[in-house]
C-alpha cells in the first residue's frame, strides 16, 4: 500500500494548523519521509494548554491508551514502567462498546447496556464503529444488520435513531459515551484524573473515520493526543520488552474490521513497512452467517422470517456470537432459543446443533477474504513470507480455529500466542501514551497509513494528499477482488459547530448524571444512617443520657423528613448534623464512669458518615470492647 | 568522484559486493553520524537512523524543543531515505 506524496491539499481546515508531513513507504528499506510546511500553530496551542495545566493542577494526570473496538473496548495505562489493562467499574478487563437508552430515558453504557439489548433492540446501539465517519451510501449493508434504525441526515451522513428519547445521534456521540465511561472508570481505577488519551483505529480507517473518532473524544471531554493504528499498537505491546531486531506481521481480525500490518522492530524503533486490510470484515460477519443460517432453516420449517423481528434478530445474534465462541474450543455447539416467536399454533422454538465443520462451511468465503490483505501487505513491504520472524494475532476473532488455520497456511508458521488478542491493542496504545507523556523513553513509532488520504503520521499530524473527488479503490475491492471505486465527495464528519453543540450537550448530560447519582447515593446513605442510629439507640437503651437521646432523636426525625422531601443538599446537611449528635452520644457513653465505651454500633453511623461527601468527622477515641 | 563511483557500481557491481562500495553523500552520512567515506552497510545505516529517531523524533520532545527536533528528525529521515536508495 505504498502511498505517494504527490501533492498536498489541505481539505479540512480543522487540521490545517498542524504541521503537515507525509510518511510514505517507498523502497525496501523503510519509510520515506517528506515534510512540507512544518510551521504549526496547533502544537504550540497544545503546549500552552499543557503548561497551563501543569501550573494550575498539582494532581497527577495520566495519559491512557484506549482500544475503542467495534464490539468491545479496553483501556491501558503505564504503571510502574509497564503497560497494564485498567479494569472497569464492573471489574472487567474489556467493556462492551454498547450504549442504550431505556424507556424512561436512562442511559446505560457497557455490559449493563448489552444485557438488556434483547428487550430494547431499537434503543441499544452496538457496532457503532461501523458507522463512524461514514456516509450513508457507504454503509447500506451494515445498516441492515443492526437492530436500531440507521437514518440519513440532510448531509447524507449517518444518524442513529433513538425512539426512547426521541433523538437522533451521530455515531460520534454514541462512541463518546463509551469513551466517557472508559475514562471515568480508568480515573477511578488509577485514582488519577484522566483527560488525555491515545485512541486506536483500524489501519484502514480513512481520514473521515479518524477525524470522527477524534471528535468522539472531544465530545467525551477527552483530549485525544494521538490516533494510532491498531496493528501498530499491537506491535508496540508485543515488542515493548524485546530489543532484538525482528520483522513481524500483525494479523488483526476484530469485531468489525480486518487489518494486516508488517513492521520492522529494532533498537526500540517500530517502523511500519506496509499495511492492508478490509473495513467490512470482522467477527460480526461470522455471527451474521450463523444468524442467517438459523433464520433460513426456521423460515423453511415455519415460514416465518425472523430477521424482520428486531427482538428475535437480537436474540439470534447473541446466540450466534455465543455459539461461535464455543466452537473455538468445542467441535459442536448447541443452540437453544425457546419462544423465539409465536404463531396461531402457539410458541415456536429453535433447538439445533451447529458443528465446527458446518460453521467453517458457512464462513468459507469470509475465510477466503483473509488471504488477499496478507499477500498485499507482504508485497507492499517487498518481503516474502520467509522474511517474517513472528506472526502476532490480534482481535478476538483470531481465536476461531479456521482463522488460525488460514494464518498458518498463509505464513507457514505457528502464530505467536504470547499476547492476549483482546488486550494487546490497548496495551500498545498505553505504550504510545507513555511515549507522549515522557514516561517511555526508549521507544519510538514510525507509522504510515495505507490510504493516501489524510495521513496521520509521525507527530500525529494530518496531511491531505489526495484532493476531493478523487477515486480510490476501497477495501472491498481488496477482499473480493472486484474493482470497486468510491468517490470522496467531502467530509462525512460533523461540522465543527455541531461538534461544539455535542460537547456542551454531553457536558450537561454528564453533570445531570452526576447529580442524579449523587442524589441516589445520598438517599441510600441517609437511609443507612437512620437505620444504624435507630438500632444503636435501641441497643443502648437506658445507657444513653436522656438529654443526649432527645437531641439525637430530634435530628433523626429531621433526617427522615429530609429523606421524604428528597432535596439532596438538605439530606446531606441533616445527615451531618445527626452524625455530630451521634458522636456526642458516643462521647457521653465513654465519659460515663464504668461504662463500656463505644458499645454496640457506636461506630456504625460515623463509619457511614466517613464515606459521605460531608466526611468531616471528629475522630473520637473509641476502644473496641469486643 | 561520487558520480563516477556510481557508474562503476552500475557497470560492475554484483549483488554480493553491493555493500562494499562507497555510496551516499557525505552530508547524508554526517546527518546520521556515519563515517564520511568508506564502505557502508545497510544495517549500519539502519542502526544510525534508529538512534537518531529515538533522539530527535518529535514525540520525544513535547516541550519547546519540539520544533527544532522536528527539523532535525526530518533531516535524519531524508538522509536515511537517500542513503537507502543509494544502497539499493
Amino acid at each position: 500500500m505504498a502511498s505517494t506524496a504527490a501533492q498536498i491539499h489541505l481539505i479540512r481546515p480543522s487540521f490545517a494548523p498542524n504541521p503537515t508531513r507525509t510518511t510514505s513507504k517507498s523502497g525496501f528499506f523503510g519509510t520515506s519521509v517528506s515534510f512540507t510546511t512544518p510551521k504549526s500553530s496547533l502544537p504550540r496551542l497544545r503546549k500552552c494548554s499543557n503548561r497551563r495545566n501543569h501550573s494550575l493542577r498539582v494532581a497527577a494526570e495520566k495519559v491512557v491508551g484506549i482500544d475503542l473496538g467495534t464490539t468491545n473496548s479496553a483501556v491501558g495505562a503505564m504503571e510502574g514502567g509497564k503497560p497494564v489493562i485498567v479494569t472497569n467499574a464492573e471489574g472487567q478487563r474489556t467493556t462492551p462498546s454498547v450504549v442504550a437508552y431505556t424507556k424512561n430515558g436512562d442511559r446505560l453504557v457497557g455490559q449493563i447496556a448489552k444485557r438488556q439489548a434483547v428487550v430494547n433492540p431499537e434503543n441499544t446501539f452496538f457496532s457503532v464503529k461501523r458507522f463512524i465517519g461514514r456516509k450513508m451510501i457507504e454503509v447500506d449493508e451494515e445498516a441492515k444488520q443492526v437492530s436500531y434504525n440507521v437514518v440519513r441526515d440532510d448531509n447524507g451522513n449517518v444518524k442513529l435513531d433513538c425512539p426512547a428519547i426521541g433523538k437522533q445521534f451521530a455515531a460520534e456521540e454514541i462512541s463518546a459515551q463509551v469513551l466517557r465511561k472508559l475514562v471515568d472508570d480508568a480515573s477511578k481505577f488509577l485514582n488519577e484524573k484522566v483527560s488525555k488519551a491515545v485512541v486506536t483505529v483500524p489501519a484502514y480507517f480513512n481520514d473521515s473515520q479518524r477525524t470522527a473518532t477524534k471528535d468522539a473524544g472531544r465530545i467525551a471531554g477527552l483530549e485525544v493526543l494521538r490516533i494510532i493504528n491498531e496493528p501498530t499498537a499491537a506491535s508496540l505491546a508485543y515488542g515493548f520488552e524485546r530489543k532484538n531486531n525482528e520483522t513481524i506481521l500483525v494479523f488483526d481480525l476484530g469485531g468489525g474490521t480486518f487489518d494486516v500490518s508488517v513492521l520492522e522492530v529494532g533498537d526500540g524503533v517500530f517502523e511500519v513497512l506496509s499495511t492492508s486490510g478490509d473495513t467490512h470484515l470482522g467477527g460480526d460477519d461470522f455471527d451474521k452467517r450463523i444468524v442467517d443460517w438459523l433464520a433460513l432453516s426456521f423460515k423453511n420449517d415455519e415460514g416465518i422470517d425472523l430477521l424482520k423481528d428486531k427482538q428475535a434478530l437480537q436474540r439470534l445474534t447473541e446466540t450466534a456470537e455465543k455459539a461461535k465462541m464455543e466452537l473455538s474450543t468445542l467441535t459442536q455447539a448447541n443452540i437453544s432459543l425457546p419462544f423465539i416467536t409465536a404463531t396461531a399454533d402457539g410458541p415456536k422454538h429453535i433447538e439445533t446443533t451447529l458443528t465446527r465443520a458446518k460453521f467453517e462451511e458457512l464462513c468459507s468465503d469470509l475465510l477466503d477474504r483473509l488471504k488477499t490483505p496478507v499477500q498485499n501487505s507482504l508485497r507492499d513491504a517487498k518481503l516474502s513470507i520467509s522474511d517474517i520472524d513472528e506472526v502476532i494475532l490480534v482481535g478476538g476473532s483470531t481465536r476461531i480455529p479456521a482463522v488460525q488455520g488460514v494464518v498458518k497456511s498463509l505464513t507457514g508458521k505457528d502464530p505467536n500466542v504470547t499476547v492476549n488478542p483482546d488486550e494487546v491493542v490497548a496495551l500498545g496504545a498505553a505504550v504510545q501514551a507513555g511515549v507522549l507523556a515522557g514516561d517511555v523513553s526508549d521507544i519510538v513509532l514510525l507509522d504510515v497509513t495505507p490510504l493516501s488520504i489524510g495521513l496521520e503520521t509521525l507527530g500525529g499530524v494530518m496531511t491531505k494528499i489526495i484532493p476531493r473527488n478523487t477515486t480510490l479503490p476501497t477495501s472491498k475491492s481488496e477482499g473480493s477482488g472486484k474493482k470497486q471505486d468510491i468517490t470522496i465527495t467531502g467530509a462525512s464528519t460533523l461540522p465543527s459547530d455541531e461538534v461544539e453543540r455535542m460537547v456542551s450537550e454531553a457536558e450537561r448530560f454528564s453533570k445531570e448524571d452526576k447529580e442524579k447519582r449523587d442524589a441516589i447515593d445520598t438517599k441510600n446513605q441517609a437511609d443507612s444512617v437512620v437505620y444504624q442510629t435507630e438500632k444503636q439507640l435501641k441497643e443502648l437503651g437506658e445507657k444513653v443520657p436522656a438529654e443526649v437521646k432527645e437531641k439525637v432523636e430530634a435530628k433523626l426525625e429531621e433526617l427522615k423528613k429530609a429523606i421524604t422531601e428528597g432535596v439532596t443538599q438538605v439530606i446531606k446537611d441533616t445527615m451531618a448534623a445527626l452524625n455530630q449528635e451521634v458522636m456526642q452520644l458516643g462521647q457521653s457513653l465513654y465519659n460515663q464512669p464504668g461504662a463500656t465505651p463505644g458499645a454496640g454500633g457506636a461506630d456504625g453511623p460515623s463509619e457511614a458518615s466517613n464515606k459521605g461527601p460531608e466526611g468531616d468527622v471528629i475522630d473520637a477515641d473509641f476502644t473496641d470492647s469486643k | 568522484w561520487t558520480n563516477s563511483n556510481k557508474e562503476w557500481d552500475a557497470a560492475h557491481e554484483t549483488y554480493s559486493d553491493r555493500e562494499t562500495c562507497f555510496p551516499g553523500s557525505s552530508s547524508d552520512r554526517t546527518v546520521l553520524g556515519l563515517p564520511l567515506t568508506g564502505p557502508l552497510k545497510i544495517e549500519d545505516v539502519k542502526t544510525a537512523f534508529r538512534l537518531s529517531a529515538l533522539k530527535w523524533h518529535p514525540d520525544k520532545h513535547q516541550g519547546p524543543t519540539q520544533a527544532i527536533a522536528e527539523e532535525k528528525f526530518k533531516n535524519c529521515a531524508d538522509a536515511y531515505k537517500s542513503l537507502c536508495n543509494a544502497l539499493v
